[in-house]
């Protein structure tokens, strides 16, 4: 029997309890996580520069400088939640999460660089600061255009399939959301402006995925016997689509590997926030929205059912 | 059959060469109308955020940002950085965002951004007669009278109704003075020796050459509203993304490669296709960004990306149901048929959904969220182009009679 022979006589629905409870467990490790964060650092995720803004030290010296030396200098002088990255061929950006650096103490740091990699190019040292506030602004109206955005997707769901299926859909997103932040916080990793993007991109990955399932039991609805019962329908639906589903997130999965190991520094949490988006989205439209639209539909079924009674 | 599948073939070999062409020009001919517009991630510049703060002439009103907003758009162009973005951070909100990519000097932006530039003409009594609005064009001269030869100056030129107001307020000051000032600093106070009234005059200051630039580029594009405070500027290093920018040919090339051989594995001639399908899609998105001008930064790539797994998608839902056709011992060329048809409406169905929620992020939201659903729109739209049309008339072409008897070498 091949792995799409078997995959058709797997029971997915009747293990309803299975899925729920390794989803709970996830999420609960995830808030776990937060509340921890908040307990010892006050907030749940970490917020990186670009939500509570910081001092960036530039700076170009005669030769390269090493980003884990600097990082090092850096830390001697009191600052560990920084980011070095190197610029052009002998540059370096420093981000010190600190709103305000004295300059005695910025003059140190760049003359332990200039001492190990030559003296600065002139004009090239740069410190700047950036307000605080940027990204509460931003974050804010991009939260009200996710949220109406996905209330006008709940609608275009209803007015496509019924209601019931755009609630399982919106859910199974809410539980991708949850699993992300709860990964994003137990790993602690520095939420930044291209977060933005990698969130909208699992919440749409997740609806996505999610209507695919969906026009499946949809079509099976339309060929339903009087007697056949709805989770033996909905599990045949989900099990007639797990090869295609399997395969495109695979597929996705290995795009986002390549940016993962390619893409270098700056753009791993946010490959490492799209990669975790894709696994949970793909399984919460198989294990969580299709089993979720069971348990709502066969409630209203044995609710009609009593009612006739 | 046939004549229908040459027809379509050549419609998708058209679109494939011209954004072919496209792709071409903007990024080996390096055509500047078709270059690749790289958000401040990619290519690195200036931030700058401005906040605009009442003051006693001029409240910060809602009407008073979006001018400055205009304004400010005018000077970053007319400062010739490409790609530069003036934006309001919300409808309601008082700061303004200013992005310059590849601007080095955030000083320099600062005093070109951020200057509110009213120019006046105050007679002795203090009246304004003529303001900065009534100038239609200012640029740097070099002084050609004798004891100043050489200096910087900045040259005017009034509109209608300045001209008029002007040679009005010159003949009536004869032998007075009408001082010339410039956000409340006073330049200079000539005495009027004859009424001007060909609406054009010289501005004398001590300027320097630069400062002089700066001025006449100011009073060009008019004076800010409200008053401007920057309240963060950042120097993005150009390099943020430059590691990003060298490997991200090949890193699309990899995850082509591999996303290739995967289809191939589970789909076999069909993943050929599908592999075909991608490439077209990946050509015809390219010339899509170009020609629009999307901006590319990274939240912007998330987008391309996730598209190109809907792309895929789409030929993962159409490929698992032919295969399901032909299980229930349908001939090949009905099970690719119906295959197409029916996934039609599962594809269709995610992708819109997609859509209509990109459209309203773009419409609600800012820069980033804009970005990224400017691209995840373009990908959608040509995904259901080629991942479709172009594989359904692929595979129609592939379906030789020798492969139509034997199905199992065809689907793997």
């Amino acid at each position: 029997m091949t792995l799409r022979e078997r995959v058709l006589t797997w029971d997915i629905i009747g293990r309803t309890r299975i899925w729920f409870t390794v989803s709970l467990i996830v999420i609960a490790v995830g808030v776990g996580a937060m509340v921890v964060n908040v307990i010892s650092f006050g907030s749940p995720l970490k917020l990186g520069i670009d939500f509570i803004g910081g001092t960036i030290i530039n700076a170009t010296f005669q030769k390269a400088p090493d980003e884990a030396v600097v990082r090092g200098i850096l830390s001697s002088n009191g600052y560990n939640n920084v980011t070095v990255q190197r610029t052009g061929t002998n540059g370096i950006t420093m981000k010190l999460e600190v709103n305000e650096i004295a300059p005695a103490v910025s003059g140190k740091i760049i003359d332990e660089l200039a001492a190990k990699y030559g003296p600065v190019d002139v004009g090239t040292k740069e410190i700047t600061s950036i307000a605080p506030v940027i990204g509460h602004d931003l974050l804010r109206r991009s939260a009200l255009a996710l949220g109406l955005a996905l209330l006008f997707t709940l609608l275009y769901i209803s007015i496509r399939f019924k209601f019931s299926f755009g609630l399982a859909t919106i859910l199974g997103m809410v539980h991708d959301i949850l699993v992300a932040l709860g990964i994003l916080a137990l790993f602690r990793v520095p939420l930044n402006a291209p977060f933005v993007g990698a969130f909208l991109a699992i919440v749409t990955y997740s609806v996505q995925d999610g209507v695919v399932v969906m026009d499946r039991i949809r079509e099976k609805l339309r060929y339903r016997g009087p007697k056949e019962p709805f989770d033996k329908l909905a599990n045949s639906a989900v099990t007639e689509t797990w090869m295609r589903s399997f395969n495109t997130s695979f597929t996705t999965f290995l795009a986002v590997l390549v940016l993962f190991i390619m893409g270098g520094a700056p753009i791993r949490d946010f490959s490492t926030t799209l990669l975790v988006g894709i696994i949970s989205g793909t399984y919460s439209s198989i294990y969580i929205s299709t089993p979720l639209l069971v348990l709502w539909v066969q409630n209203r079924e044995k609710a009609a059912v009593l009612r006739k009674v | 059959m046939r004549s229908k599948v040459t027809t379509s073939l050549i419609l998708v070999i058209i679109v494939a060469i011209v954004a072919g062409i496209i792709n071409y020009e903007g990024l080996i001919a390096k055509n500047p109308k078709l270059a690749p517009k790289l958000g401040l991630d990619l290519s690195g510049g200036v931030r700058i955020v401005l906040e605009a703060q009442d003051t006693e002439s001029a409240k910060a009103t809602n009407d008073a940002i979006n001018a400055a907003v205009g304004v400010i758009d005018k000077r970053i162009n007319a400062l010739g950085v490409s790609e530069a973005v003036a934006v309001r951070e919300g409808s309601t909100s008082k700061r303004i965002l200013v992005e310059l990519p590849g601007w080095q000097d955030p000083e320099r932006a600062k005093e070109i951004i951020g200057k509110t530039a009213l120019l006046e003409f105050k007679t002795e009594d203090g009246k304004v007669v003529v303001s900065g609005k009534d100038l239609t064009d200012a640029k740097l001269v070099f002084s050609q009278a004798q004891d100043t030869l050489g200096q910087p100056e900045i040259s005017f030129t009034l509109n209608a109704a300045g001209k008029a107001a002007f040679a009005a307020a010159t003949q009536a000051n004869i032998g007075k003075k009408i001082s010339i000032y410039l956000d409340g600093q006073l330049l200079m106070s000539p005495t009027v020796q004859s009424a001007i009234t060909d609406g054009a005059g010289v501005i004398t200051g001590g300027f320097t050459a630069q400062e002089a630039s700066n001025y006449a580029l100011l009073l060009k594009s008019g004076s800010l509203p409200v008053k401007l405070v920057a309240i963060s500027e950042e120097v993005v290093g150009p390099s943020l993304g430059s590691a990003f920018k060298r490997s991200s040919s090949l890193a699309a090339v990899i995850a082509f490669l591999l996303v290739f051989l995967w289809m191939f594995i589970s789909y076999r001639y069909l993943g050929l296709v599908s592999g075909i399908a991608l490439l077209v899609y990946a050509d015809i998105l390219m010339a899509a960004y170009l020609v629009l001008h999307a901006t590319l930064s990274l939240p912007a790539i998330g987008g391309a990306i996730l598209s190109i797994g809907m792309a895929v998608d789409a030929n993962c839902i159409i490929f698992e149901r032919i295969r399901e056709e032909l299980a229930m011992k349908k001939t090949v060329k009905s099970a690719i048929g119906a295959g197409f048809s029916k996934a039609f409406r599962a594809v269709f169905d995610s992708n819109l959904t997609v859509l209509v929620g990109t459209a309203f992020l773009f419409y609600f939201g800012t820069g980033t969220v804009r970005g990224f659903s400017v691209t995840l729109a373009l990908g959608v739209l040509t995904s259901m182009f080629t991942a479709v049309f172009a594989s359904h008339t692929l595979v129609d072409l592939l379906l030789t009679p020798a492969i139509a008897r034997n199905s199992r070498k065809f689907l793997g």
